[in-house]
């Protein structure tokens, strides 16, 4: 019942309404101008599913609270930890459903347009593999002020790929790092079979240690009196 | 018990020009504690602390005995910020079985919610969505929220803004309501004359700082006088201690005994009701007004 009202609710945003449309548009032309060049139908899926993560790195957790739905259901006593879940559950629904829906445009595109099509694998491998940022993003939105999430999360995540990528140089942290960000060698465009299914676990098990872990975050006093203090300076302002 | 207890409470806002200092603030249960100050006197802070929604840089706040935050998760406490509830296409009464369903566990019973939507005048409401509501609705949908499961602690900020008449007389009735139920209220406006008639006690806030905490005297040393267009038979009846006077303009003046002061939210329902109006609610001397000004002059002067 209490996922169910926060879940409902974390729907209700602008940015569920009309962000992900947004984006998909966008990405869609940027796909069809790509599509030229033979690889439209990957580069729309990546491009959407990043630009959503980007999206919902924006403050999607102080969102709540300033909007005044966090508040609401915390009065309900809905704990802050349930909350960041419910709301993790919510947006991974709608990008998974987005991105899924969208890659799937992008593989009929190309098969009616005689195109090499999108490969089953990474239909569902590009998205899945921007869960882990979409969770770390929740993360850092429980504490750090709207768009500085952004940046932080962009520049962590290309901190981390790097550090991945050069194991020789980084030695166990690169180790450390895939654990967080996934191996940059198993392209989950080219994976099928089982190595395709170990990659999509463990690309779900990041999410789910991120998001659980953002949970433990929120429960913090700290991140109480900084999500506290979202909710009464906009009620103060209203 | 279900009292509340602030101790050592700190609160900085960012960029360091308010701060919110409570050494000692103790409300007791089961009365109404009326929460008093200028603008910016930190009433709404306190009241965010105490619901459990803001924890502060430092001390404790105890409600019930256990700590706010932990009440709060328990649907200990029923807050009604003043801006509440949140936009959008969900209706009232979906918002309240939400909440109802949360704080006791348990999906309400038929007709709870509808009851207590009768109480608030909130019936004609409940089934539009919440952005469709005007400030003064809104307001009273969020009393609604507050009180629905039956807190036995409700926190009040700014109940009266953007109320009509009618809904003020309904809220204060509910307030007492409340009182005599044993819930313990703490209530924050700016319209003193209304809290006059509901408080046991009063708070006083200023920049931050608790300036006095004192009790609202009531009973014989308060009598209450109204202004009325008419002192109709059924009244007489009802209120047979009151006193009236026929004014030369056709008015009435009706003197009501200080013990009977908290049937004065009373008395004025049912004239309203009654399709007569009341024109003037004269308090004496010693009100809470009064005492207002002097608080916050000598703090002023200090």
């Amino acid at each position: 019942m209490v996922l169910r009202a926060v879940f409902s609710e974390a729907l209700r945003g602008r940015r569920v309404r009309w962000g992900w449309p947004a984006l998909a548009v966008v990405s869609l032309l940027m796909a069809s101008w790509a599509a030229e060049r033979g690889n439209g139908a990957v580069l729309g899926t990546f491009l959407f599913s990043g630009n959503f993560a980007i999206l919902c790195a924006g403050g999607i957790p102080r969102e709540e609270y300033r909007s005044g739905r966090a508040t609401a259901l915390l009065l309900g006593g809905v704990s802050r930890g349930l909350h960041h879940v419910g709301v993790g559950l919510a947006w991974t629904t709608v990008f998974l459903g987005g991105s899924f829906l969208f890659a799937g445009a992008m593989r009929a595109w190309a098969l009616v347009s005689g195109r090499p099509p999108l490969s089953p694998a990474a239909a569902v491998g590009i998205p899945l593999g921007f869960l882990s940022l979409l969770a770390a993003a929740w993360l850092l939105g429980v504490l750090l002020p709207s768009w500085t999430n952004v940046a932080a999360v962009v520049g962590i995540g290309i901190a981390l790929r790097m550090v991945e990528g050069y194991p020789e140089t980084f030695g166990v942290f690169s180790s450390l790092a895939r654990l967080v960000v996934g191996s940059s060698s198993s392209g989950s465009c080219t994976l099928a079979g089982r190595d395709a299914g170990i990659v999509l676990v463990a690309a779900t098990a990041r999410w789910l240690v991120l998001l659980l872990l953002g949970a433990l975050v929120a429960e913090t006093r700290f991140a109480a009196r900084r999500l506290g203090r979202v909710s009464l300076e906009a009620a103060s302002r209203s | 018990m279900n009292g509340i207890r602030v101790e050592g409470v700190t609160f900085r806002y960012r960029g360091g020009g308010f701060r919110l200092e409570v050494r000692e603030l103790v409300v007791a249960p089961g009365k109404v504690t009326a929460l008093v100050g200028p603008n910016g006197a930190g009433k709404t802070t306190l009241l965010h602390v105490v619901a459990g929604l803001l924890p502060p840089d430092a001390g404790t706040v105890l409600v019930g005995g256990r700590p706010a935050e932990s009440r709060l998760r328990e649907g200990g406490i029923g807050f009604c910020p003043d801006s509440f509830p949140p936009a959008g296409r969900r209706t009232l009464r979906a918002w309240a079985g939400w909440i109802a369903e949360l704080r006791e566990g348990r999906t309400p019973g038929p007709g709870a919610i509808d009851a207590l939507a009768a109480g608030l005048g909130v019936t004609g409401l409940l089934d539009r969505p919440l952005g469709r509501l005007s400030r003064g609705q809104a307001k009273r949908a969020g009393l609604l929220l507050a009180l629905v499961g039956e807190p036995p602690v409700v926190l009040l900020d700014e109940p009266t803004a953007y109320l009509d008449p009618d809904a003020v007389v309904l809220l204060r009735e509910t307030i007492l309501g409340l009182r005599e139920r044993g819930v313990t209220v703490l209530v924050s406006s700016h319209h003193l004359d209304e809290l006059e008639r509901i408080a046991d006690e009063a708070v006083f806030l200023s920049r931050g700082r608790l300036v006095s905490h004192e009790r609202v005297p009531g009973g014989a040393a308060r009598p209450c006088e109204l202004v009325v267009s008419a002192w109709p038979g059924e009244a007489r009846r009802r209120w047979s201690e009151a006193d009236w006077t026929p004014l030369e303009d056709g008015r009435v003046r009706v003197r009501v005994p200080c013990a009977a002061e908290a049937e004065l939210a009373r008395i004025e329902g049912f004239l309203l009701g009654a399709g007569e109006r009341v024109y003037e609610v004269r308090l004496p001397g010693g009100s809470l007004e009064e005492r207002y000004r002097d608080r916050m002059d000598s703090r002023d002067g200090a």
